[in-house]
């Protein structure tokens, strides 16, 4: 029983990594494609998590260490539990860990551009994390269980839910921090936040980081891929499709504020979730 | 035996308290109250175990003398207010204190009747309240003789006016264990009062004008609570004829029964600071530090949270019970979003105390078993850490003699040992899979249904995150190379009871999560199946489960934090990382330090505009909550 977990959520963590970094690769070829470049292969960001790791390890505050630590690990338990299709609250709740101790980490260093990216990846949360519980709490609303285990026994949720699917997707958009949200680490870093929130990780542990980001993305492609949990090759296909859309709404728009995320963010979040659920209580 | 235990859980610290009112000598003072916690303590423990529950219990000796020194006690109590409300001159104190004179003079000469009730009434939330009272209470009166020296050091106190301190903090936890294990309401009401008698006289403690109007203001808002409590007490009295908590409890329900539930709602929102009442929780904030940790964020505040628990099973299913939820899910979301606007830590933290008594409430509101455990979990929890934090925040005010979180940069390389029980409180607060958040995952889970209130929850406990990691972000962030080798150097010199209270209390809050499984089936299951509701949780160690809606295991969360922690520690060790300064885009200076300070959107969530907004709209629902009520 034990070793049977264990092996699948080993298993679990191996292909995630794969997916994580082809994905990242993808997103940045499709993006260089996009701009007119010829962009780096696909196996890039393999070349570039081994090139971190072989580095020497530098700090400023040694916090910075236990925050790339507890980052990485919080989000390969999350992938390692959605495998094992537990409770999908408690997976939000473990994500959240890592995202504190990321966020704190960047914040122990006095630079101006960790700070001032620390501060704007804390308000990217306060946005992104309700959602996400939103989105739980209207597939509870249809499914009646938190539990991937219970959810994927009912019919495509994608029907009943095609909005909170729509919310699910902004998440993904600023979960990625993609335009026009990426506030708090900008995507180049000639911009004037340099590179924000990461600014100041470097080395093996700015190779934590990106590696805890491919988890980050895998787990919500996957949230979004239980919206078809029937057909599962249908269900990846529609992740792929959204995160498709994301690369060319990141290419087609420019930065806005802070304020204007969050507004927009609550207020699309809000409208989408309570139409759709007048939408279930009609067709009941 | 159980009879001794019981009876001196309330008279043992009230002697204690009234002997060292008089006791001059500091020695003699200090030897005696560290003895008498410890004691205090070690009953509670002992009611823990030996005591058979749910039970009833007469008071030791006599059966009629504590009713007559609860009858003689109130009017007592009255009178003093009165006399009170007369010094400081706060005529809102004397209206409030009349008008349940009256009342009182009316239902005690004209319409009781002689009858005879046990003294006691135990179950496992009094237990639960008993001990959190009881040993949370003990460990921070023993940290308020150092921290109390300091202060009369630092205020230039002289004569000494610790004694009236300590005799009142220890006849306060007296006056909670009655509160918690009274039968009679009208015994829950002389308590009740006499609290809120204590938090005035704390409040006020240090005589500046601030605190003794911060004082006033507390008293006559309690006040009020206090004549809606008497008044839900005629009430139920004159229409069922009850009187005790156990009748109530057995009280299947009558047409009326609202009314007195929506009545002692209202006096449980004027204890717990709800909104619009929460301005004389953050008043309070004047007070000496160990009295914000222990009358308003541990045990007193909890009252009201204790009496809408008792209230649960007979608002199931009303309306009123869904009103109290969305009320209690809007103050837990709003003063969360005030807590955002401020940068003073005292005031950070009694705003996010507003906020998570308001979680409580919603859960309560919500009333399913599921939501009841998460509302007693909560409680548990919150009393420990919030108590532990408010203990930090007074040792770090005391050495640098500011409490703004702004002004704790660096804090780390200066207090290390209290800037790390700093950040081990708020992550107790912040992050799974400590107590508070395995809660609020319960409380989650179950207010799914309710999706104004899920959606409410889930925002305030975003929005707490914002400003406890930046708190835990200003204590570690340094502008020098490297923290930990500096540490070590570094010596930080704690009077032992601080040092004690601080480690005693976060090592409670992180082994109670730990234990989360055992704590959930011996106090807080029993406790459900005596509501009579149909207990869907299951508990087994490290994992909560929510019967097939979900579960939470926390034994890999602790091992996952566990193990970056150790790594990271090792790997500092093994291979000593190149220390290098921030990156500051080619502008390093020698001589000059970089400043960026947090956010605090002081242009969106202004504290003055927006707290008339939420105080507007929180008492609408509560009018909408009284008009629930007759229906």
């Amino acid at each position: 029983m034990i070793t049977k977990v264990l092996a699948a959520a080993f298993f679990s963590v191996i292909i995630s990594t794969l997916a994580g970094g082809i994905l990242t690769g993808l997103d940045r070829k499709l993006t260089a494609l996009m701009q007119g470049r010829c962009g780096p292969p696909v196996w890039q960001p393999f070349f570039d998590i081994v090139k971190l790791f072989s580095k020497e390890p530098m700090v400023v505050n040694d916090f910075q260490v236990l925050a790339a630590f507890a980052y990485l690990f919080s989000e390969i338990l999350a992938v390692a539990l959605f495998a094992l299709k537990t409770d999908l609250l408690m997976i939000v709740f473990i994500m959240s860990i890592g995202s504190v101790f990321y966020i704190v980490g960047a914040m122990a260093v006095r630079s101006p551009y960790s700070q001032v990216g620390a501060q704007r990846e804390l308000f990217q949360m306060v946005v992104y994390e309700p959602l996400l519980m939103l989105v739980l709490v209207g597939i509870y609303f249809e499914t009646g269980s938190f539990n991937i285990s219970g959810i994927m026994e009912r019919e495509p949720l994608i029907i009943q839910l095609p909005l909170f699917f729509l919310v699910l997707s902004l998440v993904l958009d600023i979960k990625m921090k993609k335009s026009p949200f990426d506030f708090s680490a900008s995507e180049h870093a000639h911009q004037e936040l340099v590179r924000g929130i990461q600014t100041d990780y470097s080395g093996p542990y700015l190779a934590m980081v990106e590696m805890a980001h491919w988890y980050e993305l895998v787990v919500i492609l996957a949230m979004l891929a239980l919206f078809l949990a029937s057909h599962v090759v249908l269900g990846i296909l529609l992740s792929m499709l959204v995160f498709f859309a994301e690369i060319v709404i990141d290419n087609i728009t420019a930065r806005m504020t802070l304020k204007w995320m969050v507004g927009f963010s609550w207020c699309a979040g809000i409208l989408l979730t309570f139409s759709n659920l007048a939408y279930i209580y009609i067709r009941r | 035996m159980v009879k001794i235990l019981l009876s001196s859980s309330i008279v043992f610290p009230a002697t204690v308290g009234a002997v060292s009112f008089f006791a001059r000598n500091t020695g003699l003072r200090k030897a005696m109250i560290i003895l008498s916690s410890f004691l205090i303590a070690v009953i509670s423990i002992l009611i823990a175990f030996y005591l058979k529950i749910p039970g009833l219990y007469y008071f030791y000796g006599s059966q009629y003398l504590p009713d007559l020194i609860i009858k003689l006690g109130d009017f007592f109590l009255i009178f003093y207010i009165l006399w009170i409300s007369y010094k400081i001159s706060e005529p809102k104190i004397a209206v409030f204190t009349l008008l349940q004179l009256i009342m009182l003079v009316y239902f005690d000469f004209f319409v009781l009747k002689e009858s005879e009730v046990p003294f006691f009434f135990a179950d496992e939330l009094s237990i639960l309240m008993n001990l959190i009272i009881s040993i949370v209470g003990s460990i921070i009166a023993i940290y308020s003789l150092g921290y109390m020296e300091r202060h009369e050091r630092l205020h230039h106190v002289s004569p000494t006016r610790q004694p009236r301190f300590f005799a009142i903090v220890l006849m306060f936890i007296g006056a909670m264990n009655g509160l918690i294990f009274s039968n009679s309401l009208m015994g829950l009401y002389f308590f009740w009062e006499f609290t809120s008698l204590c938090s005035f006289l704390l409040i006020s403690h240090d005589g500046t004008k601030e605190a003794a109007q911060n004082g006033a203001r507390a008293l006559w808002m309690n006040m009020l609570g206090g004549v809606a409590f008497i008044a839900g007490i005629i009430f139920l009295y004159t229409h069922y004829g009850i009187l005790s908590l156990d009748e109530l409890l057995k009280f299947s329900g009558g047409n009326y029964i609202t009314i007195f539930v929506a009545l002692l709602g209202f006096a449980a929102f004027t204890k717990a600071a709800q909104p619009p009442f929460e301005s004389w929780l953050l008043g309070a904030m004047v007070a000496p530090t160990p009295v914000s940790s222990l009358l308003h964020s541990s045990t007193m505040v909890k009252a009201g949270i204790y009496l809408l628990l008792r209230l649960a099973p007979i608002m199931k299913g009303s309306i009123l019970s869904n009103i109290i939820a969305i009320y209690g899910a809007y103050t837990f979301l709003s003063t969360a979003v005030l807590a955002l606007s401020q940068s003073n830590a005292k005031r950070i933290l009694a705003y996010s105390t507003v906020s998570n008594l308001g979680l409580m409430i919603a859960s309560i509101g919500i009333n399913t078993s599921s939501s009841i455990a998460a509302a007693m979990m909560l409680l548990l929890f919150h009393a420990v850490s919030k108590g532990l934090l408010f203990l930090c925040v007074g040792t770090i005010e005391q050495e640098i003699n500011s409490r703004d979180i702004e002004d704790m940069k660096g804090l780390i390389l200066k207090m290390p040992v209290t800037s790390l029980i700093t950040s081990i409180g708020i992550l107790t607060l912040m992050i799974a899979p400590f107590g508070m958040l395995l809660s609020k995952w319960l409380a989650m889970e179950a207010a799914s249904r309710h999706f104004a209130v899920a959606m409410m929850m889930a925002a305030g406990s975003a929005v707490s995150v914002i400003f406890y990691s930046r708190w835990i972000g200003n204590l570690i962030s340094t502008t020098k190379m490297g923290v930990l080798g500096r540490i070590r150097k570094c010596k930080e010199k704690l009077p032992n009871s601080i040092l004690f209270a601080l480690e005693s209390l976060a090592f409670m809050a992180v082994a109670m999560s730990l234990f989360v499984g055992k704590i959930f089936n011996a106090l807080i299951k029993p406790e459900i199946n005596l509501m009579h509701m149909e207990l869907s949780i299951r508990a087994a160690s490290g994992y909560l489960s929510n019967g097939g809606i979900g579960g939470f295991s926390v034994y890999p969360v602790f091992i996952m934090i566990f193990l970056a922690g150790l790594l990271s520690l090792m790997t500092i060790k093994n291979s000593p990382a190149l220390h290098t300064t921030s990156y500051m885009c080619g502008l390093q200076h020698n001589t000059m330090d970089y400043e960026a300070k947090n956010y605090y959107l002081g242009s969106l969530f202004n504290e003055d505009r927006f707290k008339r907004y939420i105080d507007f709209i929180s008492a609408a629902l509560i009018l909408l909550l009284m008009g629930g009520s007759i229906i």
